[in-house]
C-alpha cells in the first residue's frame, strides 16, 4: 500500500505533520534525543535568530522521565492522549522494531529514524533494517532513514532533526546522503545567508531515497532548485527517468562521491577496462540533464544561482571589466567550460563610443573599461550589452581601484538585470572588505557574485547548460 | 546447462556456451562463441564483412575457391577467445588463393594446442578502425562505449559513453564528442571519411542489442571499420554473466 503511494504523498506526511512524537526524548544534553526535542520546541539548538518553534504539538517520549525540557514526558506513544502524524525515533537499535511496532498500532504516519547500526554496518545490520522495513509497511507508515540526521522543512517551521542549528527559509532543497555533513553545510549557510527550501539527510535509504526527494520536489511551491549529494544508488534507470522529468522545470546540481571506482579488468576486453562507474555516472547525469559540481561550494553556488536565475540556452557572453588580467582569465576560464565569447559588432562599439569610452579601451570582448571607470562608463557597458540581442548573457567583473564606486556599479547591474530577467549575470567583485557593500547588494537581489572569475565562468556554463 | 533468462535472441535458447572466465571476483562469465555471436549481431542489422567459417582444410579449399574478394583476412578462432592479434592468430593482408593457403598453414601451427572452435576467412574490411563496446553497471545498467580503435584506446582514453538505449541523435553526439569527429565533417581528416548516418545507426543497433540482452555483461566489437558509406564490425568478444552455475 504505502508503496503504490507516490513520492508527493509519502513525503508529503514526513514534511506536514501536525503533531511529532520524539521516542527517546532525554534529559541529557549530548543526548540525540533532546537535540531533537529542542529543534522541534526551539526551532533550532543553537540560537541563530529567525528560527521559529514547530507550531504543532510536541510530544517528548521516554519511560524513565516524566518531563523533559519543562514537557509533560510519555512512557510510550499509546500513552499519547491525541493523534500522532510523525515519530522520530532516538532509541537504540534493538529497540527500534519495537517502537515501530507500537507507533504503527497508534496509527502514526511517519517515521524518522536517526539511529544507526543499520545495514551500514553489514548483514547482520541489514536484515535489521529490512526487518523494520517489513514491520513499517504492514501499518502504511512511511519512513525516513535509519541513520539519519532528519529532516528539516523551513517554510513550515518543522525541524525534526538533531542539526546544530535550523538554515533559514529559502528555495534550494538539499538532499543528503550524509548526515554529518549536512551539518556543517547549515553552519556555513549560517555564515553565508545560504537559505533551504528543505534539508533531509536520507540514511540507509529503507524506504524512501534520494530519488523520491527528487520527485517530491518537482511539485513544491518553495523548492526552485535542487542540490544533491550522494554516494550511491540501488535504481539508476529510475533515478534517470525522474531526473529527467524534474530538471526541466527544476534544476538539479548533483556531488557525487565514491570517483576513484575504475573499471574493471577482465580477460584481454577493453570496454571494461575503459568504463568506470564515475564515468558512467557523468554520462547518466548529462542524458537526464543533472549539472555535475565538483566541490561542496560549486554545488551550492550552481544551485543557489540557478534558483535565483532563468537557465538561457543563448551561449553567446560578453565580459565587461575594468581590469585586463581579471578579463583575460575570465576569458580563458570561459572557453575551458564551454562558453562562446560573443564578437562585439560595429554597431555596439558606436554605441559605446557614444555614451563615453576611455581612449584606451579594448574595442572586443572582454570590454575592458580601464581601471579608472566610473559608474557611468559601467552603465553604458551594462545597459549596452544587456540591451544587444545577440549577447546572451553577462559576466561583470569589478576589480578594486580608488575612484571605484563599488555600491553604485551594483545598482546598475540589478538595475539591468530587471530590465532583462532572462539573461544570466555573473559578477565578480573580487577585493574582500571594500567591496563586501557591493557584493552583498548584488547576492540579496539574487545575482550570482564571485571572488573569483574561475568560480563565475563556471556557474555562467551551469545557467546555460553546458556542465 | 541452465538457461539464461530474459532472452531476446533465439541463440540463447540453445545457448552453447564457452569456457568461463572470471572478470571480477563476484561474477563469473562465460564467453559467447564466434559463430553466435556473428548471429546475435546479425540479427540487430550489426553488418559485418562478406565471411566463411571452415573447421578443416578441405572446408578451406573449398571456402577460398568460391567468390571471395581480395584481399581477405584469415583468422583461427580459439575456443577460449581471447585477442586474437595479441595471440598472433590473425593473418591480415592476403591477395591470392596461394597465400591464404599458406596463411592457413601458418596458423595451424601457432594453433597447435590450443583448441580451435573454427577459422574465419573474412573480406578485409577498409576504412577506419573505431571500437564499440558495452559495460552492465552496477548502477545504471547496460552503457555503451564509442572510441578510436585499435590496440592504443586504453592509452589515449579518447571514448564517450552513454547508458542505453540511445537514439540517433544521440548516437551523433557521442560520436562527434571525440576526436573521431574530424572523419565524419564533410571533408573528412586529410580527405579520410567515414560515415556518421551508418556508424551511428551502427551505435543504436549495438546498444539496442545490449539493451534487449540483459545478460551480456560485457562487450568489445573491435574493430569496427567504419567507410564513406558503411561500418561493420570485423571482431566480436562478448562476455555473458553466468550467476546460476
Amino acid at each position: 500500500m504505502i508503496m503504490q503511494m507516490n513520492s508527493k504523498e509519502r513525503i508529503d506526511r514526513l514534511v506536514r505533520p501536525k503533531s511529532v512524537a520524539v521516542i527517546g526524548a532525554s534529559t541529557d544534553p549530548a543526548s540525540v534525543g533532546q537535540g531533537v526535542l529542542k529543534s522541534l520546541l526551539y526551532g533550532s539548538v543553537f540560537e541563530v535568530g529567525g528560527a521559529k518553534p514547530f507550531p504543532g504539538k510536541v510530544y517528548p517520549v521516554n519511560p524513565h522521565h516524566s518531563d523533559v525540557l519543562g514537557k509533560k514526558c510519555y512512557p510510550s506513544v499509546h500513552e499519547i492522549p491525541g493523534e500522532v502524524d510523525l515519530a522520530v525515533l532516538c532509541v537504540p537499535a534493538a529497540a527500534v522494531i519495537q517502537v515501530v511496532r507500537e507507533c504503527g498500532q497508534k496509527k502514526v504516519k511517519a517515521l524518522v529514524i536517526t539511529t544507526a547500526g543499520f545495514a551500514e554496518i553489514g548483514a547482520q545490520g541489514r536484515i535489521l533494517q529490512e526487518q523494520l522495513a517489513e514491520e513499517a509497511d504492514k501499518f502504511d507508515m512511511v519512513i525516513l532513514g535509519p541513520n539519519c540526521l532528519g529532516i528539516i522543512r523551513p517554510p513550515e517551521s518543522l525541524n525534526a532533526s538533531f542539526a546544530l542549528a535550523a538554515p533559514k527559509d529559502g528555495e534550494v532543497a538539499f538532499i543528503s546522503q550524509s548526515g554529518a555533513l549536512s551539518d556543517s553545510v547549515i553552519d556555513w549557510s549560517i555564515e553565508n545567508r545560504f537559505k533551504f527550501s528543505l534539508l533531509v539527510s536520507v540514511g540507509n535509504s529503507a524506504q524512501l531515497d534520494t530519488t523520491d526527494f527528487i520527485e517530491w520536489c518537482e511539485t513544491d511551491p518553495h523548492t526552485k532548485a535542487i542540490a544533491v549529494y550522494l554516494e550511491g544508488l540501488k535504481d539508476g534507470r529510475r533515478f534517470m527517468e525522474v531526473c529527467k522529468r524534474v530538471s526541466k522545470t527544476k534544476p538539479i546540481v548533483l556531488l557525487k562521491a565514491g570517483r576513484g571506482a575504475a573499471g574493471t579488468k577482465s580477460a584481454g576486453a577493453h570496454t571494461g577496462a575503459l568504463v568506470g562507474s564515475y564515468r558512467v555516472w557523468k554520462a547518466a547525469c548529462r542524458q537526464c540533464g543533472v549539472i555535475i559540481a565538483n566541490d561542496f561550494e560549486e554545488m551550492f553556488e550552481f544551485a543557489g544561482a540557478l534558483a535565483n536565475q532563468k537557465r538561457s540556452n543563448h551561449n553567446s557572453v560578453a565580459i565587461i571589466t575594468n581590469g585586463g588580467g581579471a578579463g583575460v582569465l575570465c576569458a580563458d576560464y570561459c572557453e575551458e567550460n564551454g562558453i562562446t565569447l560573443a564578437e562585439l559588432t560595429k554597431d555596439t562599439l558606436a554605441t559605446l563610443e557614444s555614451k563615453g569610452m576611455h581612449k584606451a579601451y579594448s574595442r572586443r570582448n572582454p570590454l575592458d573599461l580601464v581601471g579608472d571607470a566610473l559608474p557611468e562608463r559601467y552603465k553604458a557597458a551594462v545597459d549596452t550589452l544587456m540591451s544587444s540581442e545577440y549577447i546572451g548573457a553577462i559576466i561583470v567583473i569589478q576589480t578594486l581601484q580608488t575612484m571605484t564606486d563599488t555600491v553604485e556599479d551594483a545598482k546598475i547591474v540589478i538595475e539591468a538585470k530587471k530590465k532583462f530577467p532572462d539573461k544570466p549575470v555573473c559578477c565578480v567583485f573580487m577585493g574582500g572588505r571594500f567591496t563586501r557593500p557591493g557584493s552583498k547588494l548584488l547576492v540579496e537581489h539574487g545575482i550570482a557574485e564571485f571572488n573569483d572569475p574561475r568560480r563565475a565562468a563556471r556557474t555562467m556554463a551551469a545557467l546555460l547548460g553546458l556542465l | 546447462m541452465q538457461r539464461p533468462k530474459h532472452c531476446k535472441h533465439p541463440l540463447f535458447r540453445q545457448a552453447f556456451l564457452r569456457r568461463k572466465s572470471n572478470v571480477c571476483d563476484t561474477i563469473m562469465t562465460t564467453a559467447l562463441g564466434y559463430k553466435q555471436s556473428l548471429s546475435l549481431l546479425e540479427s540487430y542489422g550489426i553488418e559485418t564483412p562478406v565471411q566463411v567459417l571452415v573447421r578443416n582444410a578441405e572446408q578451406f579449399d573449398y571456402a577460398i575457391a568460391d567468390r571471395m574478394r581480395y584481399p581477405i583476412v584469415v583468422k583461427a578462432i580459439p575456443v577460449d577467445a581471447g585477442h586474437k592479434t595479441e595471440k598472433h592468430l590473425v593473418v591480415t593482408g592476403l591477395h591470392t588463393a596461394r597465400e591464404a593457403k599458406q596463411a592457413f598453414v601458418t596458423l595451424t601451427e601457432r594453433a597447435r594446442g590450443i583448441p580451435l572452435e573454427c577459422f574465419v576467412i573474412q573480406e578485409q574490411a577498409k576504412g577506419i578502425e573505431f571500437i564499440v563496446g558495452s559495460k552492465k553497471d552496477d548502477v545504471f545498467g547496460q552503457t555503451i562505449m564509442f572510441g578510436m580503435g585499435g590496440v592504443y584506446v586504453e592509452l589515449t582514453r579518447d571514448f564517450s559513453v552513454r547508458v542505453c538505449p540511445l537514439d540517433v541523435e544521440h548516437a551523433k553526439a557521442m560520436l562527434l564528442e571525440t576526436k573521431a569527429a574530424a572523419f565524419f565533417s564533410k571533408d573528412g581528416f586529410r580527405g579520410i571519411r567515414a560515415s556518421l548516418d551508418a556508424t551511428a545507426k551502427f551505435l543504436v543497433n549495438a546498444s539496442r542489442m545490449v539493451e534487449e540482452n540483459p545478460q551480456v555483461c560485457e562487450m568489445d566489437l573491435n574493430p569496427v571499420i567504419a567507410t564513406p558509406d558503411a561500418c561493420y564490425a570485423v571482431d566480436a568478444r562478448i562476455l555473458l554473466e553466468d550467476k546460476g552455475q
